[in-house]
């Protein structure tokens, strides 16, 4: 009996939450069709959701901002920026290094949030600017060559290399799980995380409510700004070196992954922990192409595309069948009445 | 010497927004522990000069002078306003839509503990304050599955959970039945007891003469008169309001036709039931050119059989005919089709469209009859529109203004002018006059009885009694789901209809 039940949440658990299912499909099938080329988890599994963290930590920022009803295209470009200055910097000294990566997460994050919570400017828009502008200095700073980084940066390179607990989890996923962590306590539990999700449900509203929702805006678009320099910062230590070609199309797909882990489009409601399992999920669409080797690299956004477009149609789903059970039990609760 | 019992008070106001003057050198003082009513027609300035105390808007610069407990305020935010001491209900209800009920209740304001939001004490509070104001609801249900009904207690609920010297509040009752008004009513009076202010903006002339100790009436943007209620009586306020001798409204009788009873039966329902047994077998007919009212408490099924009629609603048992024929609408396009309209009660998912013009607003619809070769003719949607806002006396600058820059009553007349544009056989009206003044309650009356003598069947739902009494030819009073009684001509009174409420309770 109470097998059953714990069977019937966990099924209903996973018909809510679409990310874990695709991600568990991606597993099978990786291991139906490699087996233990797939299923090692040093040599294969680790680096896909090392991978995966990498891209998910600005993955949270753009995430917050479609909970804020907004988008952010410039995060890839400010990691590029990021791990460009990172990397100049660092050569001469490391703190340096990552105080001016930080520093220029801050400033394009600001400087998105506060065009549009103060213009009005469609966040679409600005931040497609930021982006142009970000991923010309990169180019610009160093005429298009990356930038290697020399001796006395030991501390960068570990970042993006080294792993902690054994070498169960790379540091890239440690930062990836706390941030994780970090940003659900926030939202559920802070003044400031409810107001995220008050202006992403109706701003009018929000602003009648006597939340501040140009101040929400601007710390939401700077927070994103952070976390995608956070990330180039941890990319540089990967790539020893400071890439301006770095992340290309990365914000294509990571909204698809923050859509496939179940945020809404439309704003004003979802979880965060979501993105973990859209950004291992799309790296496991990648992996299982590339251990093929024949398949056309061009598969994965196609694969990533039908996913986003099923990952849409599930969501249009579930609300519909939503309305459908309170429709229900109402009904049944007005028989029982009468 | 400052009045030290005065808590608010504006002197000069003035709001210019692009093509109107919404506010002229206007003043408004409020005292301690006073309930002081706002009152004006329509687009008088009631909710932008509420909206310029709460921050919301910003007054025009260099105009007038805004003390708050004796100090000279100019809060930019409504945050800031809350500072002060000020907590609002706006008439268009300020909720987040996909929150909880408790969340809406104390979004800003949560209770914490060791710094970080309490969600048991939250939904604790929250349900009490639902309870207090007479509403046994699950809080943590998101606010937009509930009722109006709840939504307007939630929101008030949140106006008198903060610590506040004065609440405003922009036609609270526009959607709560009798008793949650004199719930509410019991809570203002708890308040003013307590030495807080309130504000209190309505349309409802009579809840006006309950509760407020004062009156304040705006017109055209520009202060009238400020007086005790007690020296004001109905007729005077009417004619304040409207700026003209307000005997011919006040004083206006439905002139019955008996000869009305004679004509064919233009729409019949014949034992409607629904499965969740809010319909248990009505039977309706209505005449060409008759106006029919609806009478019932709320949930007594007016507003589903609107939707059966409508066909909104199919899941029902039993027959409908137009003109003696059997139909069976699939859709309320298939109703449209069949020429029927239903003005519903709910502005909100009726849908405007809040960012296009009031043409589009009122021509929406009927794109495609106006087009030519897939154009649309502007001409023609002109000339209808400006019809219809002369008809209605729509107060907008012009035909291109977006429609949510009007006041909320002029709303309501556009969407009103939207079906009458489609010229309809039988249009279904569902409190027509919620938010709307007195004056254009009049010329909506006038119009109601003008396309009834043109032979247009009339399905008038409202909880208004005297509404009843002055447009319908006959009243059909439900109870339960159940037509109980069915009064004609002379017979109907508001008396007669409360009695055959209660007569179907018992
Ligand atoms: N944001 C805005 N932009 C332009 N005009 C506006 C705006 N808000 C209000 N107005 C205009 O100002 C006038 C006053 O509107 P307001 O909403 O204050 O009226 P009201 O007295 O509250 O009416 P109602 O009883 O219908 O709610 C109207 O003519 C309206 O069209
Ligand atoms: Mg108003």
């Amino acid at each position: 009996m109470n097998n059953k039940l714990t069977m019937k949440s966990m099924l209903g658990f996973l018909q809510g939450n679409t990310a874990i299912l695709a991600v568990l499909a991606m597993m099978a099938l990786g291991t139906v069709t490699y087996g233990s080329t797939f299923l090692n988890y040093g040599k294969n599994i680790y680096n896909v959701i090392r991978m995966a963290s990498l891209i998910g930590i600005m993955g949270i920022g753009v995430n917050l901002c479609f909970f804020i009803g907004g988008r952010d295209l410039s995060v890839g470009a400010v990691a590029a920026l990021t791990s460009v200055v990172t990397a100049y910097l660092s050569n001469y000294n490391v703190i340096f290094g990552i105080i001016g990566g930080l520093g220029v997460g801050l400033v394009f994050g600001f400087i998105n949030g506060y065009v549009i919570s103060r213009f009005k400017v469609q966040p679409f828009i600005a931040t497609l600017g930021t982006q142009l502008a970000a991923r010309g200095f990169a180019l610009l700073i160093n005429n298009e060559y990356s930038i290697p980084l020399l001796e006395g940066t030991e501390f960068i390179k570990k970042i993006g290399n080294e792993s902690i607990l054994n070498g169960l989890v790379s540091i890239p996923t440690a930062v990836f799980i706390i941030l994780i962590a970090l940003f659900s306590f926030i939202l559920k539990y802070t003044h400031f995380g409810r107001s995220i999700y008050a202006v992403g449900g109706n701003e009018e509203a929000a602003e009648m409510m006597c939340v501040r929702v140009k101040a929400i805006k601007l710390a939401v678009f700077t927070i994103s700004g952070l976390l995608a320099a956070i990330s180039g910062i941890i990319l540089t230590g990967r790539l020893n070196a400071g890439q301006p070609t770095a992340c290309e199309g990365w914000e294509m797909t990571i909204m698809a992954a923050v859509v496939i882990g179940g945020t809404s489009v439309r704003g004003g409601s979802g979880k965060i922990w979501g993105i973990f399992f859209g950004v291992v999920f799309v790296q496991f669409i990648s992996n299982l192409i590339n251990l093929n080797g024949r398949i056309s690299a061009y598969w994965q956004d196609i694969l990533t595309g039908i996913i986003l477009l099923l990952a849409l149609f599930t969501q249009a789903y579930q609300t519909w069948r939503k309305e459908k059970v309170a429709e229900r039990r109402e009904l049944e609760k007005q028989l029982a009445n009468s | 010497m400052e009045n030290n019992n005065i808590l608010l008070k504006m002197t000069n106001i003035s709001k210019t927004f692009p093509g109107v003057k919404a506010l002229s050198n206007v003043d408004f003082t409020v005292n301690r522990g006073e309930v002081m009513g706002l009152l004006g027609e329509n687009g008088a300035g009631k909710s932008t000069l509420i909206k310029i105390i709460t921050g919301y808007y910003r007054r025009d610069s260099g105009s007038g002078e805004y003390l708050f407990d004796g100090k000279p305020v100019n809060p930019t935010n409504t945050l800031a306003a809350q500072k002060l001491g000020i907590s609002t209900i706006f008439q268009e209800l300020n909720l987040s839509p996909l929150m909880s009920i408790a969340e809406n209740i104390y979004l800003g304001n949560q209770p914490l503990k060791n710094g970080i939001i309490n969600w048991k004490k939250m939904n604790e509070d929250a349900k009490k304050a639902m309870l207090d104001l007479g509403i046994d609801v699950d809080v943590s249900k998101p606010i937009n599955s509930v009722s109006t009904a709840i939504q307007q207690m939630t929101a008030i609920a949140r106006a008198i959970s903060t610590d506040a010297k004065l609440i405003i509040m922009d036609e609270a009752t526009s959607s709560l039945d009798n008793n949650e008004v004199n719930t509410l009513f019991d809570v203002i009076r708890k308040l003013k007891a307590k030495g807080i202010s309130v504000i209190f903006v309505t349309h409802k002339l009579d809840e006006v003469y309950r509760i407020c100790d004062r009156g304040t009436i705006l017109k055209d943007g520009k202060f009238v008169v400020c007086k005790p209620m007690s020296e004001l009586p109905k007729l005077d306020l009417i004619s304040y309001m409207l700026g003209r001798d307000a005997r011919e409204i006040v004083n206006k009788k439905k002139v019955y036709n008996k000869e009305i009873q004679e004509n064919e039966t233009y729409y019949e329902a014949r034992n409607i039931r629904k499965t969740n047994c809010r319909l248990n077998g009505i039977n309706i007919h209505i005449k060409k050119g008759e106006v029919v009212g609806l009478a019932g408490l709320l949930g007594s099924g007016r507003t589903e059989l609107a939707k059966v009629i409508f066909g909104d609603d199919q899941k029902y048992i039993g027959y409908t005919f137009l003109n003696g024929i059997a139909v069976k609408f699939r859709s309320p396009h298939d109703a449209v089709k069949n020429k029927l309209a239903f003005c519903s009660e709910d502005r909100k998912a009726e849908g405007i469209f809040p960012y296009m013009s009031v043409e589009d607003n009122i021509t929406m619809p009927q794109v495609g009859k106006l087009s030519k070769f897939g154009l649309i003719s502007r001409r023609k949607q002109k000339k209808i529109t400006e019809r219809y806002i002369s008809k209605l006396s729509i107060k907008t600058p012009s035909s291109k203004t977006q429609i949510r820059d009007l006041s909320g009553g002029n709303q309501q007349k556009v969407i009103f002018s939207r079906w009458l544009a489609m010229e309809p056989d039988m249009i279904i009206l569902d409190e027509p006059t919620r938010g709307i003044d007195v004056g254009a309650k009049g010329e909506i009356e006038n119009i109601i009885s003008s396309i009834a003598k043109q032979g247009i069947s009339i399905l008038y739902i409202s909880s208004e009694n005297d509404e009843l009494v002055r447009n319908c030819d006959r009243v059909v009073v439900l109870y339960e789901g159940k037509n109980v009684k069915e009064l004609v001509g002379e017979e109907i009174s508001s008396e007669s209809i409360m009695a055959a409420i209660a007569a179907g309770k018992s």
